[in-house]
């Protein structure tokens, strides 16, 4: 059995629960958890599940069971909601004009908060976006300036809470693929890690962030490529350690991560760094200690470049806040 | 009938491969290995003595796989834009490089360092000039193709598109599960860099003049001046053999029975750029791997086999020809008097008082 469908087997007992389990058009209101059974769906708080589901499930009130949950995330150039069909103005130093022509990050390890508690969640394994504890954001749409990106969006994780937790104002997660994902076989690995456009062949691992920009009138295009950099060989085909991680935590509180979109600005993230030109280093920031437009932005990303160790600042991911 | 022509094609390749990898004008003799008829002619055919790579336990040699990964090799359909395949840069008839100093991708972006020989390319523990990250053929084969710093074959961010338009060709079609029976979908990185490392390893220099008087006892088989080029080669006065040693010609290699694996690379001094020991920006060696600044130019020594086809020479073929090369291993170190680059990366008293004995041994084209 390989390693993915024994994951899915055992998730598969906790998870079913979580919006497929009960796709039937069950109309019932869905208590808060129920009974779910090796083969049976629960009805989950506020779902659609109820009573309709196709091998069962009990929607029921006060029961024991995790309770589903969706968190949704938008891709923003500043106050403008991304798009491949977009040029963009105001970026960086230079207030460069530009297209974006890719927009994906990998987040992990999703902690809610609730008064000062971190409750884990549980990610809902879809065999697509979302694999053991990560899942990859996508805001391209594979269209417009995007050519090779993929069609397929992702914009909203999926998962379950510990029974009876919450109310949830706040949320911490990592950006990056986890270590030991992140070195794993490339040509075997599952879905989200699959795709090429985020492989980081040439250092190990995958490309956490990936936001590429073509300025005009600039003479290269103006890539930010986040991924962990200066690796070590364990001897044995693999990857010891990397001495610079490169993966941002983030925590935003003051409002729940349920009802409150994430915004992951571009702008932000760039907005201390020169779009025209390419002082040095790869065309734009492929993390390299010493590009010179990687300091100001790994600053925007809360990364410490001469360790690679999160630190405090990161501007790229916030709350909607009301108008 | 059908399959068994197709039988009797991929034969034919497997045998065309063993006499062309010598690339050598007397590759006439040494042991006839014509298989008797019906049986197949070995994937690896080298003598006794000579060492047999080790094979990934989760990638087995076989014909089908070779013959699957020799159509790839030659595949346009494996670069974005479907004009360059793996043979693009690695052309047989150049010991597969491509005689340029910097390879050229299929979107014409250059390349900072040249394209490598794969003959032998087996035996190796570490693939492409400085990347200590890099242990097998099935991870090197995912850099050309989905690499975007530099662009080689472009395909980031196309493997769907890659899979169809191989899905659409009937010979994969057929191929692809008789090479990978187990494997569903048939078609997948992982189908495709394991049929593309299964026939690369079989591409074997082992029958070379060199290897005849090695490893064959043909006396008969080297000059005199070209045994006089091998004894200096494999001295210490000229100390080439260090980097350049064993049947291959090169360091950082494994084969079967060996039990620790050694990873080297060296920096030889070819530059030393304002005397602060940088390499050309971006073109570091492991140093741009690892940001460690003592791995600043190290570099893996490829193999010398077919030496005389790979010119231009060096990771960015800032070496024109052999005599240059050995001028800058007489000099211990490259000088480099004017211009961005300029710095003396001598760093060693050379005990070479003449390199006439290697040019002679190159001139006699022993390896």
């Amino acid at each position: 059995m390989t390693r993915s469908s024994w994951l899915a087997l055992v998730l598969g007992v906790s998870m079913l629960s979580v919006g497929s389990g009960c796709d039937g058009d069950g109309s019932g209101t869905g208590g808060s958890g129920g009974s779910g059974g090796d083969t049976g769906g629960a009805g989950g708080t506020g779902g659609s599940g109820g009573t309709g589901g196709d091998t069962g499930g009990t929607g029921g009130t006060g029961g024991s069971g995790p309770m589903p949950f969706v968190i949704n995330f938008e891709g923003r150039v500043g106050d403008k909601v991304f798009s491949c069909a977009d040029t963009y103005t105001g970026l960086g130093t230079s207030n460069a004009e530009a297209k974006i022509t890719d927009f994906r990050v990998y987040v992990h390890d999703i902690e809610l908060l609730a008064g000062g508690e971190k409750i884990p969640v549980t990610l809902e394994q879809d065999g697509v976006w979302q694999y053991e504890n990560l899942a990859l954001l996508d805001f391209e749409s594979g269209d417009g300036a995007c050519a090779n990106g993929t069609t397929e969006l992702h914009t909203a994780i999926t998962g379950t809470v510990p029974e009876g937790t919450g109310p949830f104002d706040g949320i911490r997660f990592k950006v990056g693929v986890p270590f030991e994902l992140n070195h794993a076989d490339v040509a075997t690995a599952p879905s989200p890690l699959n795709l090429t456009g985020l492989f980081w062949n040439w250092n190990g691992g995958y490309k956490f962030l990936r936001v590429d920009s073509v300025p005009v009138g600039a003479a290269m295009s103006f890539n930010l490529h986040l991924g962990s950099t200066e690796c070590m060989d364990d001897g044995n085909g693999g990857v010891s350690m990397c001495n610079k991680p490169n993966r941002p935590e983030v925590e935003l509180s003051g409002t729940s991560p349920l009802t409150t979109k994430i915004l992951v600005d571009y702008a932000a993230a760039v907005s201390g760094a020169d779009l025209s030109q390419n002082m040095g280093g790869a065309p734009g920031c492929m993390s390299g200690a010493t590009d010179p437009e990687c300091g100001p932005i790994f600053d925007h990303l809360g990364i410490d470049i001469d360790t690679g160790a999160p630190k405090a600042g990161q501007t790229m991911f916030r709350f909607e806040t009301p108008n | 009938m059908e399959s068994r022509a197709r039988r009797s094609y991929s034969l034919k390749s497997a045998l065309l491969l063993a006499p062309l990898s010598l690339l050598t004008p007397a590759c006439d003799g040494g042991t006839d290995t014509t298989p008797p008829d019906g049986e197949p002619e070995p994937l690896l055919p080298m003598p006794e003595a000579y060492p047999r790579p080790q094979i990934p336990a989760d990638n087995p040699l076989s014909e089908e796989k070779v013959e699957l990964g020799r159509r790839l090799f030659y595949d346009t359909r494996l670069s974005g834009n479907q004009t360059y395949s793996c043979a693009s840069c690695h052309d047989q008839k150049l010991a597969f490089t491509d005689g340029l100093g910097q390879a050229i991708g299929s979107t014409e972006e250059i390349h900072p360092r040249g394209s490598m020989s794969i003959v032998n390319v087996a035996y190796y523990t570490t693939y492409t000039w400085g990347n200590p990250l890099i242990g097998s053929l099935e991870k090197q084969a995912l850099g050309p193709m989905f690499g975007e710093t530099p662009v080689e074959l472009g395909l980031s961010g196309m493997e769907e598109e890659l899979f169809a338009r191989l899905a659409a060709e009937p010979i994969y079609a057929d191929l692809f599960p008789k090479a990978f029976p187990e494997a569903d979908p048939a078609i997948s990185l992982d189908t495709i860099t394991k049929a593309l490392s299964s026939f690369e390893r079989v591409i074997i220099s082992y029958r070379a003049p060199y290897d005849r008087y090695v490893y064959e006892d043909d006396k008969a088989a080297l000059s005199d001046s070209a045994v006089r080029g091998m004894e200096l080669f494999f001295s210490e006065k000229m100390e080439c053999f260090h980097c350049h040693g064993t049947f291959n010609l090169s360091d950082s290699i494994t084969y079967e029975g060996k039990k620790i694996t050694e990873k080297m690379f060296h920096n030889t001094g070819l530059y030393n750029i304002g005397g602060t020991g940088a390499y050309p920006p971006g073109n570091g060696g492991v140093f741009e791997i690892t940001g460690i600044p003592e791995d600043m130019g190290r570099f893996r020594a490829p193999s010398l086999r077919n030496i005389a086809l790979t010119a231009p020479y060096m990771h960015d073929g800032s070496a024109a020809t052999l005599d240059d090369v050995l001028d800058h291993y007489a000099a211990g170190g490259r000088t480099i008097e004017s211009g961005s680059t300029r710095g003396t990366g001598r760093r060693i008293r050379s005990r070479a008082s003449s390199s006439t004995g290697l040019i002679c041994q190159r001139r006699s084209g022993p390896i």
